[in-house]
């Protein structure tokens, strides 16, 4: 599932947005299917840019979700990115698949997470 | 107001983003990122914010990270807080998770045993319904006029579904007549959650009358009529467990103790359970169809943004809770949401 990569390439990227990207992949786990502009960059840097991707995944793919949350090295991204999503899409995710994103979390947070998905009146 | 400030490691290029304002500014400047991004000899270009230093290392580490990973981290502390000063400052950073940072530490503090009153816990949940529901529906009141005007004042999009727990630990509680037609003679923001409990004494138990307030009356009659017609609807008579160290006195053994209002039970039916871990779980929505015209609840916790970040945090409920009688927070405002 997670490849060891090690290489390093630099990307200069000046959007309308102001983003500039510009990084060396060592080392972080990554996804072998995933392949994206993310990988350009390394540490946390690269983390917050698949949470970015994360956020941004439609509640329909919570699947997609847990792929890409394992390419996340930094626990504390990573639990934002996931808990995040599921407390955005709470009301189109199937329990199971919810609870399985839930599982990625740790401590308390795993609690509230998996509480969210059984109480009904944080689902409205 | 954030700045985004991208460096260029070359050229020292700064490139501050001033993002609510939508406009862009460059100028020469030093690289105040370097700590973020970790790339060995190589000259990144890292995106960076400028907040607060929360005092607490471990977070202060993502401070200067785009994102909510300073916000989560704090979060994710913020049971260890040691009073309410610290928790409004370092929620206070928390950004789009301050509401679950708020929770997290009010969960911690339920129990009645943790020295912490209602009204300051309330006032710690802040705008965070969840939290001031989760918080009413674990230290209830003993005094049901006293626990449904907290519902509410404090539940915010929750205080429907407050209301009906509030009702149906007082229907649980064991009610007479006369008890059933001092509820049913008050006002209340949702007739019908109050009415539901009350039909349940009236035709499922035979006790006492659905005459009083108007709005309350009505809706209670509306779901006599309802249990006449398919009485296999009445709510449950049987207790769940209680939790130890509680009592089971209704109104009539508090009375004769010389304690007004109900003795509050631990284990409503179909009411707060513990979840994952020891998460407290506020019941689902009480029987019957939400009330037109009433409030309907809306999104959950962390819905004071769009798509708000997970619930506050869990903590161990420890068994022993002893309720005190319930005072009514007089001096609390009302809540806005």
């Amino acid at each position: 599932m997670h490849a060891t990569r090690s290489f390093c390439i630099a990307t200069l990227a000046l959007g309308l947005s102001g983003a500039v990207a510009v990084g060396c992949g060592q080392g972080g786990p990554a996804s072998e299917a995933a392949s994206t502009g993310c990988d350009a960059k390394a540490g946390m840097e690269r983390d917050r840019c698949v949470h970015d991707e994360v956020r941004a995944i439609p509640g329909s793919q919570p699947d997609e979700v847990a792929r890409n949350a394992s390419r996340i090295s930094d626990p504390m991204i990573r639990g934002a990115a996931v808990s995040g999503w599921v407390a955005e899409h709470v009301d189109e995710l199937p329990v199971e698949k919810g609870q399985a994103l839930c599982e990625l979390l740790e401590g308390r947070d795993k609690s509230y997470c998996h509480r969210r998905l059984s109480s009904p009146h944080l689902q409205r | 107001m954030a700045s985004q400030t991208a460096v260029g490691a070359g050229a020292a290029l700064s490139i501050v983003g001033i993002v609510a304002a939508g406009t862009l500014a460059i100028s020469g400047s030093p690289r105040p990122a370097a700590e973020l991004d970790p790339t060995p000899g190589g000259e990144p270009l890292a995106a960076t914010v400028e907040r607060e230093p929360s005092g607490i290392p471990q977070c202060d580490a993502y401070r200067s990270l785009p994102g909510e990973a300073f916000g989560y981290c704090l979060y994710k502390i913020a049971g260890g807080l040691p009073d309410v000063a610290s928790v409004n400052r370092v929620c206070g950073l928390a950004e789009d998770w301050e509401g679950e940072c708020r929770h997290a530490w009010v969960a911690g503090k339920m129990n009645a045993d943790s020295s912490f009153s209602m009204e300051t816990l309330l006032e710690v949940c802040d705008k965070n319904a969840d939290c001031s529901f989760e918080l009413l529906d674990f230290r209830p009141s003993d005094l049901i006029d006293t626990q449904l005007e907290r519902c509410r004042l404090y539940a915010g999009k929750h205080a429907a579904d407050c209301t009906g727990h509030a009702m149906q630990r007082w229907k649980l509680q064991g009610v007479d007549e006369e008890e059933v037609a001092r509820v049913a003679a008050q006002p209340s923001a949702f007739p019908r959650k109050v009415g539901f409990w009350l039909a349940a004494s009236v035709e499922c138990d035979s006790i006492g009358a659905c005459d009083g307030n108007a709005a309350v009356q009505d809706a209670c009659e509306r779901q006599v009529e309802a249990f006449a017609r398919k009485p296999e609807q009445c709510p449950s008579k049987v207790k769940a467990p209680l939790q130890r160290g509680k009592t089971a006195a209704g109104p009539r053994e508090a009375r004769a103790q010389g304690r007004p209002g109900n003795g509050s039970v631990g284990g409503v039916v179909g009411g707060g359970g513990v979840a994952g871990g020891g998460a407290v779980v506020p019941s689902p929505p009480t029987p019957g169809p939400a009330p037109a015209g009433e409030p309907k609840s809306q999104r959950g916790p962390g819905s004071q943004r769009g798509g708000k970040p997970g619930g506050g945090a869990a903590t161990k409920r420890s068994p022993p809770v002893r309720h005190t009688p319930g005072t009514i927070p007089a001096g609390l405002p009302p809540r806005s949401d």
